[in-house]
Parts: structure tokens; C-alpha cells; sequence
């Protein structure tokens, strides 16, 4: 009797909060959870919200777009009134951020029952991490490579099967390319963006074992003006500036013009992510073109492992349905299913090496890339490279397109300590 | 006697003295609970590495040290300071051609003063908006209108550079404030007596030099007021620039403001924004001091 009782109790105690969550049903449907992204990652999203959806009866997943430009600002805003979402997709160069902030729920405990954790994305896990707690899971993957344009590399005289394999055959290879004449030209890149360099310069950086920032220790220390690859990186795309072999409106472009100029066919080579995939081959289905992994100074080689994690916030109302849709979306048949397509590589690694490689060689040498990729980790990640006027953006600009490569990369340095001394 | 006199006296004293606290009372609480703690809690805040999210940290003066290293703070400061300096001639040349014209209470007057006046009570954002529209490049009417004039050519693209930038948000900001300006300075002119321009006339001054040497002296103060109005609206802009221009071309068009905001709430360094704060509100109580000492009546 006493024990039907409390059941009753408890159903009620349970309808009731329900009622005062975010569910507009009264607490007779189901659990409504809202999930926020960035605006560019609106249409695979989509498809993943309604798999999971249809694979629930008492959970629903809401998704709402904010402009990719002030994401981070919307919603470190809305989580600091009260008014975040439950969930939220975000960019992992800005997961330190909100991890060390306190507005990510700790999902440590959960997490250490998912059986595939360590076949998730290592970049995207560490960024997740802060003081040994673990405040999101691998969502979604992207990774920086190098595209070349076949039938260019062939009328100069290049082998396709052979890419370059360090800046000295990256440069002769622009070089030779450049001498088709015309408005044919060696290398393409957004020169006026903090974040699409830090996507695709970096890695050239790591490949040859220097690296830009710190974070040992818990403690962030610029490297740009401490470590000699960083100006010598500068030097390699300085000289390719000045020789002509750079098409000309890289030093304008923000990284909306890139893929469509690589697209023309007039361009050797081009550092982008998985998404140029798709795009190259939906909007220029003649274009002869394959990935190769962006090269050290002597060999070797790196990539940028980007992409997003996957959150629940601290005042989110329901985890642990919050949580269904984290554990839900890194489960193998959904990795296969709904990522791949669309840009994105699964952060999966048994899935990107396994099934989505056996899409293409293209996808196999993104996933590679994934795979043996590195990530930047700072607090001020914004600040200090993605925003348009970061001490990263303007060395670039500065360092490449005026050609005072030390002196850029001394002042970066000391912009960037200015940066982290304040708060 | 005169212990009990003494005493009423006393007791009277300090009934005004209650009396007088009650009185002032009010506006000391509005003071303080809307200057003073708000004041007092940016000062704390600026002491402290101050996430919007997570735990504040006691720095000490590390925010303020930040300060001269800072290139954006530096390149923002210059620019607000060109921005002020177009800004406060161009309202105050215009304001007081407005004020000359309808000083005087003649048929019709009053519609100009009210059309000149309108835009004032509209919101500085929505003229904001409404500026933007018309300078948008491709179906904006500032473009229409100056390529039917054969003035242009092509479409200019006016947020795309500094100069035509600074220029629409200044057209916007004139048509948007010059009709208060107009006001304070029509009350100023109005405030000289009919006399003294007689007497100016009758010593065979003519109307220039009897507004430069009579009634411009005459008007120190409005004009005192105006210019410290402008000078302190000017440096504290934000949202023309934050609506119309974004702080582009390449953030040089960021005013001071536009950086504590994007300090704060982009990158999240509430404390580094608080610091540059307290350090804009010392700047400008400098300004306007040297502003009211330089143009005080010298009379009194």
C-alpha cells in the first residue's frame, strides 16, 4: 500500500518538474531538450536531430541556428543568465573556454561508461578536458589537408602520384605551375583570416616539430616569437608571395573566396578542410583534383583536428535524457549513418579509418588526417588567433604580405602575453 | 538663561539638521544606488580577472598595466578622437546656422524648428538602421541618388573603407542630433537681449562681425554646454559604429566603447573592459574640465 503510494508521490513529484522544464506539453509529451549550433552546420544537424528523434518516444531534440560569427558570444551570454539551451554543438577551439568556466555540466562519470570513449577523437577529447574532468564528447570532425589540382600538376610536368613532400617541393611544384603562364597560379590561401590560417598554417608549423602555444601545465604561453619554425614558416609562404607564385586576392580573402577560386581550375594548390569535398565536387564536377597531407620543412607532416564537441549545460534541467543524445549520437551505426556526409568526418577514428575511408582516397587521407592531427587549447583562443584582428591574423598578413617575418612574429608574441595578462 | 536658551538653540539646530537630511535624502540614495555602487563595482570588477562565466580572480592593477601595451586600445582611442573632432565642429557650425535661422518667432517658424527637431526623438539605433539602408550599396538611396546626379559612377561600397564610413555615420549622426543643437543654441541667442545687437548695428557693425565679436561672446555658456555635450557624446559612441560599420574595415573604425563592449562580451575580459572604463572616465572628466575652465565667463 505505503509503496503505491510514494509511487504515485514520485509520479506526480515527477510530472511536476517535468511541467516546470523547458517541455511546453504540460508534461504529458515528451521531454523537449533545445540544442544550439553554429549556422553553417544547420543541414547535416538536421539529419542527425530527426535519426534520433525517430529512435525516441519519450526525448525530443529541438535544434536552434545562431550566426557563426557571434555564437560563442550568444551563448556564453545566455548560459550566464540562465537562459542557455541544454545542449550545445560548439567549435572545439572554444571548448576551454566554457570547460573551465563552469557552465558545462561534468559529464566525467558518464562518460567513463561509454565503451568506444578512447576511439573518440583525441583533440576533441582533450579539449574537453579541465582539471582532469571531462565537460563534453566528440561530435562532429573536420581536419586541414592539402588539395591539388591533377590536370595542373600534369601540364606542368608534375607527377600526381607523387605530392609534395616538404616546403621545398611545395614551392617547386608552385613554381612550375605558376610557369604555365596566365592567371594560372602555384598556391592559394586566405591570407586575411585568423581562423583559416590556424587551420591550415599551423599544421606546416607542427609538421616540423615547432608548435605556436602552450598549455602545459594548466598555464597558456604564446610561442609564435619563441619558436624560430614559426618565422621560418612565414619566410616559406613569404617567398612564394614575393616570387608571384601566390594568386594575388589571397591577401584579401577571409576564407569565403577560397574553395571557389581552387574550384576554377586555375589554382595548383590549396589548404581547406573536408567540407571543400563536397563543394569541389557538387559545384565543379570537372575538376580534377586529390587530397595530400600538408608537409614539414623537411617531410614529415600535420594537420589542424577541428570540428566540434558536443555539450550539456549546467542548467539544463534534463541530463540524463540531455546525455541519451551524446551517448546516441558517438554509437558506431550512428557515426556510419548520419556522418561522412556533408563535410564531416566522424570523430569516430575506428569509423573514419574503417567505413568513411572506404568512401575514396580523398576521404581516407582526411581521416589519416584526422587521426594524427593536433589541436590549439586556450581559454582566449579568440583573442588570441580566430577573431579578424587577432595577434595571429595580423602576423600572417604582416609576416607574408610585408615581409617582416620576425618582427610579425615578435609582435604577435607580445600581443598575445598582453592578451593572456589581462581578463 | 542662557543655558536654557542655549539649549533651544541646540534642539532647533538639530531639528533643521534632520530636517535637511530628510530633504537631501532622495537624491542621495538615487545617487548613490545609480552612481556611486555602480562606479564603486566597475573599479572592484577592473581589480579582477572577471569572466562572464566561472570564478573572478584578484589581479590587482595587472588590467591597467595591460592598458599601454594593447595596440587595439591605442588605435580605438585615435580613431574616437577623429571621430570627436569631425563630429563636434561640423554639429556646432550647422546647429548654430540652424539657430540664426529660426531665432526669431516669424510665420512659419515653428515648422522648421519642430522638422529640424524630429529626428532627435527617434532612437540612435533606428536612424542606425535607417542609415545603413540608405547607404547599403546595392539598393541604397545615397548611391541612386548621387549616380543620377552623375556624381558617381559606379555603386560606392561605403562600409568598405574608412573615409566613406566615417563619412555616412557622420551624415547619419548630423541629421540624427543637429536639431537639439539647434535648440540649446536658439535658446542661447534668444538670451541676448534685442539692445545689445542695436547698439552693434548703430556703431556700423556689420551681421558677421556682430556674431563673432557680440553675440558669440554673449552665448560662452550654451556654447559651453553644447560643446561639452558633443565633445563627451562623441567619445562615448558605440552603437552607429556597432550598427553601421561592425568596427570595420578591419576594426578601424572601433571606437573606445565598441572595444570595452567587445572586450567584455566577446572575449569575455569583463575586468581588462572595466579597466579601459574607469580609464575613459578619467579621460573624459579631463576633457570636459579643460572644456568648461577654458570657456567660462570670466565675468563672475
Amino acid at each position: 500500500m505505503w509503496l503505491r503510494a510514494m509511487a504515485l508521490a514520485l509520479a506526480i513529484l515527477f510530472a511536476a518538474t517535468a511541467a516546470c522544464g523547458v517541455s511546453p506539453d504540460q508534461g504529458r509529451g515528451p521531454t523537449v531538450l533545445t540544442l544550439w549550433a553554429r549556422s553553417d552546420q544547420q543541414a547535416f544537424l538536421q539529419q542527425i536531430i530527426d535519426g534520433f528523434n525517430r529512435s525516441q518516444r519519450d526525448v525530443r531534440v529541438v535544434l536552434t541556428i545562431v550566426p557563426a560569427d557571434n555564437f560563442v558570444q550568444k551563448l556564453g551570454v545566455a548560459v550566464a543568465g540562465d537562459a542557455g539551451p541544454d545542449l550545445a554543438s560548439i567549435d572545439i577551439v572554444y571548448v576551454p573556454l566554457f570547460a573551465s568556466s563552469g557552465v558545462l555540466a561534468d559529464i566525467t562519470a558518464k562518460t567513463r561508461g561509454l565503451p568506444h570513449l578512447n576511439k573518440l577523437s583525441g583533440p576533441h577529447r582533450s579539449n574537453a578536458e579541465y582539471r582532469g574532468r571531462t565537460y563534453a564528447l566528440p561530435f562532429s570532425g573536420d581536419a586541414s589537408v592539402l588539395y591539388y589540382n591533377v590536370d595542373l600538376f600534369r601540364a606542368a610536368g608534375l607527377d600526381p602520384d607523387r605530392p609534395p613532400r616538404t616546403w621545398g617541393e611545395m614551392y617547386r611544384a608552385a613554381r612550375k605551375i605558376r610557369a604555365l603562364g596566365g592567371d594560372h597560379y602555384g598556391y592559394f590561401f586566405s591570407g586575411a583570416g585568423g581562423g583559416p590560417n590556424i587551420f591550415t598554417f599551423t599544421p606546416l608549423i607542427w609538421a616540423s616539430g615547432g608548435d605556436v602555444l602552450s598549455s602545459r601545465g594548466g598555464k597558456e604561453r604564446p610561442l609564435v616569437g619563441v619558436d624560430p619554425t614559426v618565422t621560418d614558416a612565414l619566410r616559406f609562404y613569404r617567398k612564394m608571395w614575393t616570387d608571384g607564385l601566390i594568386d594575388p586576392q589571397s591577401a584579401a580573402d577571409s576564407g569565403e573566396q577560397g574553395i571557389n577560386t581552387f574550384g576554377s581550375g586555375k589554382i595548383g594548390m590549396y589548404p581547406t578542410g573536408a567540407f571543400g569535398l563536397n563543394t569541389l565536387k557538387e559545384d565543379y564536377p570537372n575538376l580534377n583534383f586529390r587530397v595530400t597531407p600538408l608537409p614539414g620543412k623537411h617531410g614529415g607532416s600535420s594537420s589542424f583536428t577541428g570540428g566540434d564537441d558536443i555539450a550539456i549545460t549546467e542548467n539544463s534541467r534534463h541530463r540524463d535524457e540531455a546525455w541519451r543524445f551524446l551517448a546516441w549520437s558517438t554509437r558506431a551505426d550512428v557515426q556510419r549513418r548520419y556522418f561522412g556526409d556533408q563535410g564531416v568526418i566522424p570523430v569516430r577514428e575506428d569509423i573514419a579509418l574503417r567505413d568513411y575511408s572506404r568512401k575514396g582516397p580523398e576521404h581516407a587521407a582526411l581521416a589519416k588526417a584526422l587521426v594524427n592531427g593536433q589541436t590549439v587549447r586556450s581559454v582566449q583562443e579568440n583573442a588570441l588567433i580566430n577573431s579578424d584582428t587577432s595577434p595571429w591574423a595580423t602576423m600572417i598578413s604582416r609576416g607574408v604580405f610585408e615581409g617582416a617575418a620576425e618582427q610579425a612574429a615578435d609582435q604577435a608574441q607580445s600581443d598575445m602575453e598582453n592578451i593572456l595578462s589581462r581578463g | 538663561m542662557p543655558h536654557i536658551a542655549g539649549r533651544v538653540r541646540a534642539r532647533t539646530s538639530r531639528g533643521r539638521r534632520l530636517t535637511g537630511l530628510l530633504l537631501v535624502a532622495p537624491a542621495v540614495l538615487l545617487v548613490t544606488v545609480f552612481f556611486l555602487i555602480p562606479l564603486g563595482s566597475t573599479v572592484w570588477i577592473s581589480l579582477h580577472k572577471w569572466p562572464l562565466l566561472g570564478e573572478p580572480e584578484w589581479v590587482g592593477l595587472a588590467n591597467y598595466e595591460a592598458i599601454p601595451g594593447d595596440r587595439t586600445f591605442l588605435q580605438a582611442l585615435l580613431f574616437t578622437l577623429l571621430y570627436t573632432a569631425i563630429i563636434t565642429p561640423v554639429l556646432f557650425a550647422i546647429g548654430l546656422g540652424l539657430a540664426l535661422l529660426v531665432r526669431r518667432s516669424q510665420p512659419g517658424v515653428g515648422f522648421f524648428r519642430t522638422v529640424w527637431f524630429m529626428p532627435y526623438v527617434v532612437g540612435l539605433a533606428s536612424a542606425s538602421y535607417l542609415f545603413l539602408w540608405l547607404f547599403n550599396p546595392r539598393v541604397g538611396f545615397a548611391n541612386k541618388i548621387l549616380q543620377q546626379l552623375g556624381i558617381i559612377d559606379q555603386p560606392v561600397q561605403w562600409m568598405n573603407s574608412v573615409p566613406t564610413a566615417l563619412f555616412a555615420v557622420t551624415v547619419m549622426v548630423v541629421w540624427k542630433v543637429v536639431g537639439f543643437h539647434m535648440l540649446l543654441l536658439m535658446s542661447g541667442l534668444q538670451s541676448i537681449p534685442d539692445e545689445v545687437h542695436e547698439a552693434a548695428l548703430v556703431d556700423g557693425s556689420g551681421p558677421l562681425s556682430t556674431l563673432v565679436r557680440v553675440t558669440l561672446p554673449l552665448m560662452r555658456r550654451t556654447i559651453a554646454l553644447v560643446l561639452v555635450f558633443s565633445v563627451a557624446g562623441s567619445l562615448l559612441a558605440f552603437e552607429q559604429f556597432f550598427i553601421m560599420t561592425s568596427g570595420g574595415p578591419g576594426n578601424r573604425t572601433l571606437t573606445i566603447v565598441y572595444w570595452i563592449y567587445h572586450s567584455s562580451f566577446t572575449n569575455f575580459q569583463l575586468g581588462y573592459g572595466s579597466a579601459m572604463s574607469v580609464v575613459v572616465l578619467v579621460v573624459l572628466m579631463c576633457i570636459s574640465g579643460v572644456q568648461l575652465a577654458v570657456l567660462r565667463d570670466r565675468q563672475t
